[in-house]
């Protein structure tokens, strides 16, 4: 076929030694940009955007490209290291790369982050290669009654994170849930929980939810339990043992398909997808109580489901116009200044252009591999560092954070906020992946339940006529009946 | 000893430190503006309609002045969040606002407790245009607007068409069609998504059957042939979308319902600020470069200066105010 | 027995309390959605409903048994108190004293309260991170605070 000669073609082009130092600049960036908490890929590339102006097309998307694949994996550094997730997708990366971090296994978490995002990151552009097109189409089908499914599948991942009292894991996200309400309904313009103050309008900021829950709320409890650093135990290896990185190998394929597929879905959230991935490995594995003590998979599963997302929002992105998350729109702009027209034509009309970055992104993935791997030993280094001077540093990065989000101070406020109640969270026992679970899917939730119904004339009979959201909800039932019944034996 | 000398240095030189960054403040502005970055805060996320434009403006006057100018995105509320704190900033032209229909008539036209007045800016200048394009999925059977209204009649309890947002222009624009072609739209399904772009995906995908978004939310999937443009509300064909006769040529001429962005300021901002930027934008009205730069991001520039802006936004709301109420969407 | 008791009002003391906050805020969820002016389908269903769910949770909590809050002791609490009214001052003072010395005061106050620092140290350490975050967040990334 064609592809393999354009791609070639591409390839050729994009190993020239100019675009490779974009490539270089960029995955360095935005690696950077990435692991400044709530300064994710979406803000990092609209705030690289301008410097990417003085270049010619191909460097400058080489570049951008590279900047969003780097910010995906910068986020997971601070993940690991400080329990800080650099954006959305990198919260479940803390349930299992923190702990590791504490018992002095920073280093195989980083470099199955490393490795894990490397190979599902490619094998998605693999995936991009050879079936944008027909998987473009596909996408399309997928309506507001199938992504009500697939939300009501998301949402047994609640029950399997619970931990062991249901109730409180319920709780939880019932408030994440109730958080998610707070502003304007985007649908209706109705204003819900607002009492009439113009700051509450705009809702309750999602990242300076995750950082007051993860950074403010881990330094409280660090602090009143007089921590000398984050980890004390002493530096193990730097690298995965052999047999964990065997076991990994089916996590990194079964994260690159969840990932993939679902990133082809414009409005499914990369946080949700890591959800997924991290509940389906749990779930496979034959020791699932590991799950959230220090279990490697579950650090190799949302990684590379991040990667294969990334990759599979380009599919959409490039062969449809349509971008897939904020971040990708932020590109798409970017892309059309440069005079690249997003959609079916593109891979026809400007095929070497397309190859050309198509090539780069999977360079990028390369590079971030031989940049990061070395790096893991003086990152993991870092989880000694003295609590006294470690303390005030995450205090500032998340103040700052919460505010880059939107420029708010109310930002930061919430993130205090949402510290407090993080710490009464993890002293009375309450899980709090729940809450930033249902604080992500409510949205989703409500929109395709609401849309669903409109299409309809109001009846839910619309559910019954469509094949494949009756599939994901009836997957979500029996899989929340199933974790049900099995916590019920233990 | 030693040890009191060195406590002794390192608070000498932390308090320099200080006291040198807050001697650092920034300078009141200078008569030959800009002489420092510039930021036009943009009420809504990255990528939209309305960041597009910022960006397209910015970019250009950062050639022309010199100077950076940044886009700081600040979205919520609607466009709320970020329009007041601009109107907020103190008006020495450091800190401007884009201005688009969404958190100006439209706005109004709908919302009767806004928490800023319209007249609470100062107008700089009316930037681009993005008119409605009324678009059915590639392969529908209807192939104009007459064959929509004709269907729509026929058969209101199936006909869904999808608006991003019930305060939104598509909101405006779809049911002016429906009013002007005498459908009786409390029997027709509205689907409600949260942006343009998901809706013309779901258009796409056929879960809807109709759309009204703007030029820059339809052209992509126009292009790629997985919408159908049926009419662009606008004087004239748009660019690129030869084929879409105008709403005057589809048969409804009096729809005129459009998106448009603008440049603002703080109240009281100097007229020397004002003067620069329509000196520049008038310069850009003219240069080919720039208005191909515009035409590929799918937006049509069309400048207006400051008192024609303010006259404009006035026009807008006279035209949206009945046609909320009508709705029954003015709250 | 008089410990058994003691501790058993305290563990139903807890559970009261977090079913009293969840009964609240599902209360308020059913009234916010009774007040809207929208269809039942519109923008008053999830309220409606995360509303109704909570009320069922808080009643949940009344009815099982808790386990054991484990609670900090004095000297603890008192540094937790310490450290996040030291950071709710330095949110604050930021906007209106300005990053560097507002930053710097921040830093000093945690170091010292937090470390066993020789004061020459303790001032190294402020300056650095107040410098190294200065550069990176509002020089390089160019934030502005005001």
């Amino acid at each position: 076929m064609d592809t393999l000669g354009f791609l070639a073609h591409g390839f050729a082009q994009a190993l020239t030694p100019q675009n490779l130092m974009f490539a270089f600049i960029g995955s360095v960036l935005g690696t950077l940009v990435g692991v400044l908490p709530g300064i994710g890929p979406t803000s990092g590339i609209a705030i690289l955007l301008p410097l990417t102006g003085f270049l010619p097309p191909a460097p400058a998307i080489i570049m951008l490209a590279a900047i969003y694949y780097g910010a995906m994996y910068g986020g997971s550094t601070t993940a690991i290291l400080v329990n800080i997730p650099g954006e959305v997708a990198s919260v479940v990366t803390t349930l299992d790369g923190y702990q590791m971090a504490r018992q002095g296994r920073a280093g195989p978490a980083l470099a199955i982050a490393a490795i894990s995002s490397f190979v599902a990151g490619t094998l998605g552009l693999v995936g991009l290669t050879f079936f944008a097109p027909p998987l473009a189409d596909v996408a399309l089908r997928i309506g507001p009654p199938e992504y009500f499914g697939l939300v009501v599948l998301a949402f047994s991942v609640v029950v399997s994170l619970s931990g062991p009292s249901l109730v409180k894991g319920l709780s939880a996200a019932a408030l994440g849930a109730l958080v998610a309400l707070i502003g304007l309904d985007p649908m209706s313009g109705v204003r819900r929980f607002a009492f009439g103050t113009a700051t509450l309008l705009s809702g309750v900021d999602f990242i300076a939810v995750i950082i007051g829950l993860f950074a403010v709320t881990e330094v409280l409890v660090g602090v009143e339990e007089a921590v000398g650093a984050v980890s004390l135990a002493p530096l193990g290896r730097l690298m995965p043992r052999w047999d964990e990185l065997k076991a990994c190998v089916g996590t990194m394929l079964r994260a690159t398909g969840v990932g993939f597929f679902l990133g082809l879905l414009p409005g499914c959230t990369p946080g949700a997808i890591s959800f997924i991935s991290y509940d389906i490995e749990k779930r496979v594995s034959k020791t699932p109580e590991r799950f959230g003590h220090g279990a490697i998979e579950g650090v190799a599963a949302p990684e590379g489901a991040n990667n294969a997302t990334t990759s599979g929002g380009f599919v959409p992105l490039f062969a449809l116009g349509i971008p897939a998350t904020p971040a990708l729109a932020v590109l798409l702009s970017g892309l059309m200044i440069y005079g690249l027209q997003p959609g079916p034509l593109l891979f026809e009309k400007q095929p070497l252009f397309v190859w050309t970055v198509i090539a780069s992104m999977y360079i990028g993935n390369v590079m971030l591999l031989i940049l990061n791997l070395p790096l893991v030993g003086l990152w993991a280094r870092m989880v000694r560092i003295p609590y006294a001077v470690m303390a005030p540093l995450i205090l500032i990065f998340s103040v700052l954070g919460a505010y880059s989000v939107r420029n708010s101070f109310f930002d930061v406020a919430m993130a205090l906020v949402f510290g407090v109640l993080g710490y009464l969270m993890v002293k009375l026992a309450y899980p709090t992946p729940p809450l930033v679970l249902a604080l992500i899917l409510t949205p989703m939730l409500e929109s395709a339940l609401r849309q669903s119904l409109n299409i309809a004339h109001g009846s839910a009979s619309i559910f019954a006529t469509r094949p494949i959201a009756i599939l994901f909800i009836g997957l979500g039932i029996a899989l929340t009946v199933w974790t049900l019944l099995s916590r019920r034996r233990r | 000893m030693t040890a009191t000398w060195r406590i002794a240095l390192t608070l000498l030189l932390s308090l320099i430190v200080i006291v040198g960054s807050a001697l650092t403040a920034p300078v009141e502005a200078q008569p030959a503006y800009p002489t420092r970055p510039v930021e036009i805060i943009v009420a809504y996320a990255p990528g939209g309609a309305a960041d597009v434009a910022a960006r397209l403006v910015a970019a250009y006057a950062s050639k022309k002045w010199g100077q950076p100018v940044n886009v700081v995105n600040m979205p919520g509320a609607s466009g709320i969040t970020g329009t007041l704190r601009a109107i907020g900033a103190r008006p020495d032209g450091y800190t401007l606002l884009l201005d688009p229909h969404s958190s100006s008539a439209m706005l109004f036209a709908v919302e009767s407790d806004v928490p800023f007045k319209m007249d609470g800016k100062t107008p700089i200048a009316l930037l681009t245009l993005d008119p409605v394009v009324y678009t059915v999925k590639e392969d529908s059977p209807w192939k104009s607007l007459k064959d929509v209204a004709a269907a729509a009649k026929a058969d209101p309890k199936t006909f869904r068409y999808g608006i991003a947002g019930v305060a939104g222009i598509a909101s405006f624009s779809v049911s002016q069609f429906l009013y002007s072609a005498g459908v009786p739209i409390a029997e027709t399904n509205r689907v409600v998504f949260t942006g343009g772009a998901p809706t013309v995906t779901a258009l796409a995908g056929g879960h809807v059957d109709f759309a009204g978004q703007q030029w820059s939310e339809s052209a992509g999937l126009i292009q790629g042939r997985k919408i159908r443009g049926l009419a662009v509300v606008h004087p004239t064909r748009l660019p690129g979308l030869a084929e879409v006769p105008t709403a005057k040529e589809a048969g409804f001429p009096d729809l005129d319902v459009v998106g448009w962005q603008g440049l603002a300021g703080p109240p009281k901002l100097p007229a020397a600020v004002v003067q620069k930027w329509t000196a520049l934008l008038e310069e850009a009205s003219k240069d080919p470069a720039f208005l191909e730069q515009a035409a590929k991001l799918n937006k049509v520039f069309a400048y207006r200066g400051p008192d024609a802006f303010w006259q404009f936004q006035q026009d807008e709301l006279k035209k949206y105010l009945p046609l909320a109420t009508r709705m029954g969407i003015r709250k | 027995m008089l410990l058994a008791t003691v501790y058993y009002r305290r563990v139903r003391r807890t559970s009261l309390l977090s079913a009293g906050i969840l009964l609240v805020l599902g209360v308020l969820a059913l009234v916010e959605a009774l007040r809207l002016r929208d269809d039942w389908l519109g923008a008053k269903l999830m309220p409606a409903v995360v509303g109704a769910v909570l009320i069922v949770l808080g009643a949940a909590h009344l009815v099982r048994p808790a386990a054991t809050p484990e609670w900090p002791d004095a000297a603890g609490f008192r540094r937790v108190a310490l450290i996040f009214v030291v950071l709710a001052l330095y949110v604050a003072v930021l906007p209106y004293v300005g990053f560097l010395p507002a930053t710097a005061a921040f830093v000093l106050v945690l170091v010292r309260a937090l470390g066993a620092f020789s004061w020459a140290a303790t001032i190294g350490v402020t300056v650095a991170i107040a410098l190294a975050s200065h550069l990176v967040f509002i020089y390089w990334l160019g934030m502005s605070l005001t």
